[in-house]
């Protein structure tokens, strides 16, 4: 499905997460396959701890980076898309 | 009795356990290890291998024609000898499988590899059976490093949380050909199970501290695609690759939660990392190998 700035996401409950210095690392079990994020993922991922939209998290990152707020939307809409694709998270409420 | 420290544990044991290294009697030990009736298949087991059966807190392993060990709550071991077979035999599956297995209930970080340290910085040297991490470990002990672990590979967090190598209070392991390669003949002790040609070679040095982990090497021959060379695993890789250098790994899941698993292997990879040698196979090129690895840790 396609990503919206309305489109409500939440983490999906198979994966497992850990902090790695400012990385972090992902093991969706149900794919036995590991992700890396880097800062900006992890912060992303903290944030999906609570369901929330795209543009919800690009305000959020607005604020805490130095990003300009298209750059940040085109960036947030790419990075839960693809963790949407990966099964990483899930679309809807 | 027998007192023995095998991965930072203090044992007490009905039986000897030869390649291990005996200290004085202990007052509270960790680890109870006697002769005692072991049944055939646990009542109700909630999973089960080729060799294993798990229900609740212990794991029964079968070993055919040789021995049954019971492993109870990462405190205890009981065997039974099968008719045949002779305690130093067993021994050989109690410092090995079973303890492997009772450090797992414990929650330990435990990699099947080799660990040497200098300067109270330790490496961890993984990779398949017979891909040579006792052979590697040998030939740094040749060179001045001391001999931390062979084979069970235990990783602990000391007071700053920091990850340190438990010593295994054991003799290295090599097999025949290795020793004579590495010219260790004169070191080289009695066969370590009378059907198999590995040998217990006393280590020149052993640590007594466990030494901080520094750094883990991943062995891998020089085949395509992989060329000689030292690289650094990303992170997703190293994460994967100490889950599936766990020693037993499948019986490992049954013993520690995914979370647990990842905790551990985060924890350590906040200090550590890993990172694939590619050499090729054979006694020809030890030395270089040797070399390349000893430079590596040296610049981390």
């Amino acid at each position: 499905m396609t990503v919206t700035l309305d489109t409500m996401l939440r983490r999906d409950a198979g994966i497992y997460y850990a902090a790695i210095g400012s990385e972090g690392v992902m093991l969706n079990v149900n794919a036995g396959l590991y992700h890396g994020l880097n800062d900006v993922g992890v912060r992303i991922w903290e944030l999906l701890e609570t369901p929330q939209t795209a543009a919800q998290i690009r305000d959020r990152l607005v604020d805490e980076f130095e990003v300009e707020r298209q750059v940040c939307q085109a960036a947030v809409l790419d990075f839960v898309g693809e963790l949407l694709e990966r099964g990483i998270i899930l679309a809807g409420p | 009795m027998y007192n023995y420290r095998v991965s930072g544990l203090s044992v007490i044991s009905e039986m000897e356990l030869p390649g291990a290294i005996g200290i004085a009697n202990g007052d509270a030990p960790d680890v109870t290890v006697r002769f005692g009736r072991v049944p055939q298949q646990l009542s109700a087991p909630s999973a089960s291998g080729p060799a294993w059966q798990r229900e609740g807190d212990t794991i029964l392993l079968c070993v055919p024609r040789l021995a049954r060990f019971l492993i109870t709550g990462g405190k205890s071991i009981v065997v039974e000898l099968e008719d045949a077979a002779t305690a130093r035999d067993a021994s050989g599956f109690v410092l090995g499988s079973s303890l492997g297995i009772l450090l797992h209930q414990r929650g330990a970080l435990v990699l099947h590899g080799a660990a040497v340290a200098r300067d109270g910085r330790g490496i961890v040297i993984c990779g398949h059976s017979g891909a040579g991490k006792s052979t590697l470990a040998a030939a740094l002990c040749r060179i001045g490093c001391s001999f931390v672990t062979d084979d069970i590979c235990a990783v602990s967090m000391n007071t700053s949380h920091e990850p340190i190598v438990l010593p295994d209070g054991r003799q290295l392991k090599l097999w025949e050909q290795s020793i004579r390669s590495l010219e260790l003949g004169h070191r080289q002790g009695d066969a370590v199970r009378e059907t198999f040609e590995k040998y217990f070679v006393a280590p020149d040095i052993t640590v007594s501290e466990p030494p901080r982990l520094s750094a883990i090497y991943l062995l891998s021959e020089s085949q395509p695609p992989f060329a000689e060379g030292i690289e650094a695993l990303a992170l997703p890789d190293a994460v994967r690759m100490l889950e599936h250098e766990a020693y037993r790994p499948g019986l490992r899941r049954q013993l520690n939660s995914t979370s647990q698993m990842l905790a551990q292997v985060a924890a350590t990879l906040r200090y550590v990392r890993v990172f694939r040698l590619t050499r090729p196979l054979g006694f020809e090129r030890i030395a270089a190998t040797v070399d390349a690895v000893m430079q590596h840790w040296q610049e981390l």
